[in-house]
């Protein structure tokens, strides 16, 4: 969340899309709810009808994977009224903060011109070359910029252009939204964009899991700039984050491309810290009222390897960048992958702490199947989960799968998990804040926490590794490991070494500002530094004082980046350092000034992102001291042409893999996503793609409030099992008639990859799409089950293809091609 | 004189998630039912003896062609005239200070005479135990000065617990804004059967809920059922009385008397 | 009986109880309209009215969650005595099953009174207006124990029973089923003993009684009538209970001993056995099945 939980009782608009929030993140619900009270208008997305649409003011149903089309048409919408209106939007905002003004290559060419695709597609290597999407600099290297935005190539006339393609009723043939409700969405929502009001975007899996995932959000965050809604309370575009602590791992490098801190992994040519610094953070902007934040990474990495190695971490042996592993330049370690490899038999072992893969993952049949080729698999969870079960999971529903235990040679070690009541520790949530959780009841039997389990592995490798050796030893033996001497590893230890100490006196670092690339600071994660200070544990604040008015309880728990609860706040108020929103104001310039001109500097409210002066002094002069509001951007610019991901700039609607349509509806021969991987073509055993005359029904997948993720937490707690017991798929009323379904029936739903057997839910809160006059029918199908604990059922998985979005590699699991029909009974 | 205390479940803040119901069990320490999935969310489908509270997902068709969903907490209303007192043989059940009416599990004697005068079909016989059994308002919690699990747990705020007074003076605030609103919003409970201590604020009518529009105690003008009886009773004895008396008359003039 | 929160064991009580009262009722009247000339009536119904209700207030004491809990309903516990308006009794004016325990208990004192007086006023004269008087005082309990029955389940949250007619019809088909229980004593006495006289009133208490089924009939369509609105009724007189409900309670119960009545009574007393079986089951059935029926 750019924003926090909080923030959104702020709001004027609120638009959940790709989210069910009322069902998936009830807690939100508490500020939705005291938003619409104050006057808020809630606008549901979702192709059915969900507890959240039952309690929006609008309800638009849009066919799974065409947000880009939704979003492009609300743009385009916007763009269109601000030439007539421009009185009901903030021009200086636009103008000033994103990059609508800045100049791109001449060269540069959009899909409409290119069949589908941006300039620079090498349709053979299914890849770009970014050339093109770049700015034009000016002899100093400095951006050019149209601050009138009427350049024919400035971002805002290239959007307009992109854009002007995506009509509302060309939208509704390929969403199959009904115009009327269309307009409205776009009318009430655009309504966010006057100054002083603020609308935000609350999303979550059913926009990322697609294979343009990553682009469905740059449509919103493109929209929300361009109604001045980022920074601003009540505004921003908000992830909500699927677990509690989803947030926290991600923070500290969950993901395989990430350090902490989102520091880049090292690739191969990445030989020195210098090396890594240089070619993928200095030197990226010239522009002097640009912060450029990530110039500082330098600081951040030698700080982490003095976190990591200590002593042995020296600037004579490159801080041990060397035992840092290098990923292979471009080579993709997510999900798909990981199981593919497997698959092929090229991994050996696996340690699962809290993941359930054998129903979570895409293909999943294909992914217990390759969990055989496993020599061993550590699980670590609550319970027996069904991937630690997956050597004696049942046959049947699965096609190609026939499971022989005493065939199977993988060891399946099951160590039991401690819950999150049952240790110490942090969790940070969506809104960035980081909570200390303290010991409720100790964990039952011999349940330990993971902090315990990495702490006894980790000294037994390095034992190992001591006594035997190995390649590359001194990147476990060099390793700092000092969290106590107790059974239980110190976890104060560990969050003060994610903290970060000034190595010359040893004491906690206050913030990140101070870190240094010489080797005299530590810091295990740098926008944790000032987490946990000489002045005590931040997370473990519990003063529930509002200075501000706007909910942001500074005093609360603990926020990064330096307890900052709105990021790109500074975006909140104008040049001058005055807040567009006098009600809910997040920081205001309180400096001293005199002449005209700012003479001192004070932000109060929000802690600001970055106190340099506004750009502006109070008689309308530029200041050469100020600095951009988006500063971790190296043109201190929010990016509404964003040459950073790998599949375009801007938008673009693309099918998803599995589509019902054959063509791609914008008219051109690019159907789906060109930059993504096609597993099915590079690998296609167990991969099958179906197609729509086989399997003519749109699918996909989601939760329910009564279960957790792949269920084996829930799935085992007969309150919750009480209410949803089964495995069940959402159908309209028309669907069913057409296939002789009643309510109630059990049925067969069946892909290209698998079948599940679920019961029939017939329900007007589905509909039949309408596109270009065509019927298209969708269903929904919960996830949650699997062949392991007190309530089982087929996994919706079994269903999903693997194939994941081209820059994050998500698994498409929102939309697929399937067929359903009444199971006969025998 | 202990002040009274009521719930109040504003249905047009409730979303369904049933944070209730679990918490419910939880606190309570009641068994999970052994259910299936039946076609609707709602589950288990009714109340009983182990489900004290429970959300009814409603599904009203037909409504300008859009799909809704609409969602009401199902429990024990905590009647001021609560009628399953009033039939209550044993005096088992008593309505408390404050409002609350509470079954005696160790008076119970299970004659279930309250399961079928409620006219919301709350209270539910339990085999295992032999007693009835119904939501008693967390009485333990309340008394300890907590608020009802089910209240504690509510996301949203659909669920509130505190004194009659303050929970009516809410009600009609959330009345005016949802009036403003558009809706047609009624209090329901404030003065039903002598107003009841667990309210509904429904943005629309009672009926679409499951509920009476007019709840009625099923032992009102009980006297008129007595007089169905016993009236008709009389005539039909007089008339036995009559025939016998002129058979008699009949046969004593046949025979000549005894 | 563990899908219906009152089962089996209730019906036969509702039926039982206003079985039990009728006879008193229909044996006092007797008593009352020809003293020695119905003394056949009167007897028999005065040594068979108690049991019935014996036997249904057991039953519904079996019918009780916790049966050893009966005496809650009957006295109070101590820390309930400051507050309450009768010291020791439990006794509640609200409830209808309160009222009709005491009532129960008040008629079963009274029959068992009536019993001995209606023996002793065999030998002794003098006993003949004591059994008068008791049957005087004890009638307007028997016929509140007969109502009860219908007032119990009428004043509840159920549709079906919720029904304006339904006291009405339980007394009527009470009052059927206690003339029934005399004619099937007398004409099994008849055929236990040929030679005697013992069953001649039979085929008057026949006509007598395809009066009162006259009136009974013309409530139970009426009950249909008010009631049809309600699922549960239609399920009563259709799918679910229809076989038994119109052959066993309406046919065999009700309109042959009608018939049979206009056409003055069965010609032996074997026919009159088996057509007055016949009433008590369909007493019985009209019960059950409304009372299960209204629970579906």
């Amino acid at each position: 969340m750019t924003n926090h939980w909080i923030d959104i009782r702020n709001a004027d608009r609120i638009m959940i899309i790709g989210s069910n929030a009322a069902e998936n993140h009830p807690i939100s619900f508490k500020w939705v709810t005291k938003a619409i009270e104050q006057g808020a208008k809630l606008i549901s997305v979702d192709p059915r009808f969900t507890r959240t649409s039952s309690k929006a003011h609008i309800y638009a149903p849009l066919r799974s994977g065409t947000d880009i089309a939704f979003i492009n048409g609300m743009i385009k919408y916007v763009l269109d009224d601000m030439e007539k209106n421009p009185q009901s939007y903030n021009m200086e905002y636009v103008r000033e903060y994103t990059n609508a003004s800045f100049l791109i290559d001449p060269a540069f060419k959009l899909p409409a011109d290119m069949n589908g695709v941006f300039s620079g597609y090498n349709p053979k290597k299914r890849s770009y070359s970014k050339g093109t999407w770049s700015y034009q600099l000016d002899s100093d290297g400095i951006h050019k910029k149209d601050k009138t935005l009427s350049h024919p190539d400035c971002v805002f006339q290239l959007l307009k252009k992109h854009v002007s393609r995506y009509d509302a009723q060309t939208v509704c043939n390929i969403t199959g939204t009904p115009a009327d409700v269309y307009n409205e969405v776009c009318r009430t929502f655009a309504e966010s964009g006057k100054r002083g009001k603020a609308g935000t975007i609350m999303y979550a899996m059913g926009t990322t899991q697609h294979t343009y995932g990553t682009q469905n959000i740059r449509g919103y965050a493109i929209l929300q700039l361009l109604l001045a809604n980022m920074g601003v309370a009540g505004g921003g575009i908000n992830a909500l984050r699927g677990e509690s602590n989803v947030q926290g791992s991600t923070d500290h490098a969950i993901l395989f491309h990430y350090l902490p801190g989102y520091l880049k992994c090292p690739e191969e040519d990445d030989v020195s810290v210098d090396t890594y610094s240089r070619i993928k953070y200095e030197g990226k902007n010239k522009d002097p009222r640009s912060a450029d934040w990530w110039g500082n990474a330098r600081k951040y990495i030698v700080s982490l390897l003095k976190s990591w190695y200590g002593d042995k971490a020296t600037p004579e042996n490159d801080f041990a960048f060397g035992y840092l592993p290098k990923r292979e330049v471009g080579k993709d370690y997510s999900h798909i992958s990981l199981f593919e490899t497997m698959y092929d038999g090229d991994i050996k072992g696996m340690i699962c702490l809290g993941q359930n893969p054998a129903v979570g993952g895409p293909n999943a049949q294909k992914e217990r199947k390759a969990l055989e080729k496993l020599d061993w698999l550590v699980c670590a969870d609550l319970w027996e989960t069904d991937t630690a079960n997956f050597w004696r999971r049942p046959k049947g529903d699965d096609l190609d799968d026939t499971v022989d235990p005493a065939s199977i040679k993988t060891e399946v070690f099951l160590l039991p998990a401690a819950a999150s009541m049952e240790k110490e520790g942090s969790i940070t949530n969506s809104g960035r804040w980081s909570q200390w959780r303290y010991t409720a009841v100790h964990p039952p039997g011999r349940a330990k926490s993971d902090l315990w389990i990495l702490d006894r592995l980790f000294k037994a490798v390095s034992a190992r590794y001591k006594n035997q050796g190995g390649p590359i030893a001194g990147a476990i033996l060099d390793m700092a490991w000092d969290y106590g001497t107790g059974d239980e590893p110190d976890v104060h230890a560990v969050a003060k070494e994610i903290n970060g100490y000034d190595l010359n006196t040893g004491k906690l670092l206050p913030s990140f500002g101070i870190l240094k690339a010489d080797g005299t600071t530590s810091s295990g994660n740098w926008l944790y530094c000032a987490s946990y200070t000489e002045a005590g544990n931040m997370a473990t604040r519990r003063n529930g004082l509002d200075p501000t008015n706007i909910g942001l309880y500074p005093e609360w728990a603990w926020c990064w980046p330096v307890n900052r609860r709105i990021i790109y706040n500074r975006a909140s108020v104008d040049m001058k350092g005055r807040p567009w929103d006098k009600k809910h104001p997040v920081i205001v310039f309180k400096g001293g000034a005199s002449d005209g001109k700012y003479i001192s500097r004070k932000w109060i409210g929000d802690v600001p992102d970055g106190g340099w002066y506004p750009l502006m002094n109070p008689d309308g002069t530029l200041r050469d001291d100020a600095k951009y509001p988006f500063i971790m951007k190296p043109e201190g610019h929010a990016r509404i042409f964003g040459m950073g991901r790998v599949d375009g700039p801007l938008p673009e609607h693309y099918e998803p893999l599995e589509s019902p349509l054959t063509k791609n509806p914008m008219g051109h021969a690019t159907r789906i996503n060109p930059a993504i991987k096609l597993w099915h073509e590079v690998r296609p055993e167990n991969n099958k793609i179906g197609t729509p005359d086989e399997f003519p029904i749109v699918g996909t997948t989601y939760r329910v409030t009564e279960h957790w993720q792949a269920g084996a937490m829930t799935r085992n707690l007969p309150w919750l099992v009480e209410l949803m017991p089964d495995v069940f798929v959402e159908m309209s009323v028309e669907l069913a008639a057409e296939k002789g379904i009643k309510n109630g029936n059990k049925i067969i739903v069946t892909t290209a990859r698998g079948t599940l057997e679920g019961i029939a839910c017939v329900t007007p809160r589905f509909k039949p799409f309408k596109l270009n006059g065509k019927s298209v029918h969708q269903i929904g199908i919960p996830w949650h089950w699997g062949y392991t604990g007190l309530a089982r059922g087929s996994s919706a998985n079994c269903l999903t293809p693997h194939v994941g979005d081209a820059n994050t590699m998500i698994p498409e699991y929102k939309a697929f091609l399937c067929n359903v029909n009444k199971k006969e009974v025998v | 004189m202990t002040a009274e205390l009521s719930m109040l479940i504003d249905v047009s803040r409730c979303m369904g998630c049933r944070g209730c119901q679990v918490a419910c069990k939880q606190w309570n320490q009641h068994k999970a039912e052994k259910t299936r999935f039946t076609g609707t969310y709602q589950n288990p489908p009714q109340l009983s003896p182990e489900t004290w509270t429970l959300i009814q997902f409603i599904e009203p068709v037909d409504y300008d062609d859009n799909p809704r969903w609409l969602f009401r907490k199902q429990q024990c209303l905590h009647c001021t005239d609560a009628v399953c007192a009033q039939v209550c043989p044993t005096g088992a059940i008593n309505k408390l200070e404050n409002g609350i009416v509470y079954i005696n599990q160790g008076i119970c004697a299970g004659c279930k005479a309250c399961v079928e005068t409620c006219p919301f079909h709350i209270p539910k016989f339990d085999h295992h135990s032999g007693t009835v059994r119904k939501c008693w308002l967390c009485l333990d919690r309340v008394k300890n000065g907590l608020k009802p699990a089910c209240a504690t747990v509510c996301p949203t705020g659909a669920i509130r617990f505190g004194s009659r007074a303050e929970m009516l003076r809410i009600a009609r605030e959330r009345q005016q804004i949802l009036t403003n609103q558009g809706f047609a919003p009624r209090i329901y409970g404030e003065k039903e059967l002598g107003g009841q201590h667990a309210m509904y604020l429904l943005p629309e009518n009672a009926s679409i809920y499951g509920l009476p529009e007019n709840p009625r105690k099923p032992t009102e003008k009980i006297i008129w059922r007595w007089l169905m009886g016993v009236i008709p009773g009389l005539a039909i004895l007089a008339g036995i009385g009559s025939y016998l008396l002129k058979e008699r008359s009949k046969s004593e003039a046949k025979t000549g008397g005894e | 009986m563990e899908h219906y929160v009152w089962g089996a064991p209730v019906a036969i009580d509702l039926f039982t109880a206003g079985l039990g009262a009728a006879i008193f009722m229909v044996a006092v009247v007797a008593n009352l309209a020809g003293g020695r000339k119905y003394r056949r009536i009167s007897t028999a119904g005065a040594l068979i009215a108690p049991w019935p209700v014996i036997l249904g207030v057991v039953l519904l004491i079996i019918d009780l969650g916790r049966p050893g809990r009966f005496w809650e309903m009957i006295l109070k516990r101590a820390q309930e005595l400051n507050h309450l308006e009768s010291p020791f009794i439990m006794f509640k004016i609200g409830s209808t099953m309160s009222i009709g325990i005491w009532l129960v208990v008040v008629f079963i004192i009274l029959s068992f009174v009536y019993l001995i007086v209606a023996l002793l006023a065999y030998p002794f004269k003098w006993a003949e207006i004591f059994q008068k008087v008791v049957g005087v005082v004890g009638v307007p309990f028997a016929l509140l124990v007969t109502t009860y029955t219908g007032v119990l389940i009428a004043a509840s949250n159920n549709v079906v029973w919720n029904n304006w007619l339904l006291p009405v019809v339980f007394v009527s088909s009470a009052i059927v089923a206690g003339i029934a229980a005399i004619v099937f004593i007398l004409a099994g006495l008849q055929i236990c003993n040929p030679e005697s006289e013992i069953g001649s009133d039979v085929p008057k208490l026949e006509i007598l009684n395809s009066r009162v089924i006259v009136v009974q009939l013309i409530m139970v369509i009426l009950f249909i009538v008010f009631g049809i609105g309600s699922a549960s009724m239609r399920a009563i007189i259709g799918s679910a209970f229809g076989l038994l409900w119109w052959v066993g309670v309406i046919f065999l119960g009700l309109v042959v001993p009608l018939i049979i009545g206009f056409k003055g009574g069965a010609k032996s007393p074997h026919t009159s056995l088996v057509v007055s079986t016949m009433v008590l089951l369909g007493g019985f059935y009209l019960r059950y099945i409304i009372l299960i029926g209204g629970q579906i």
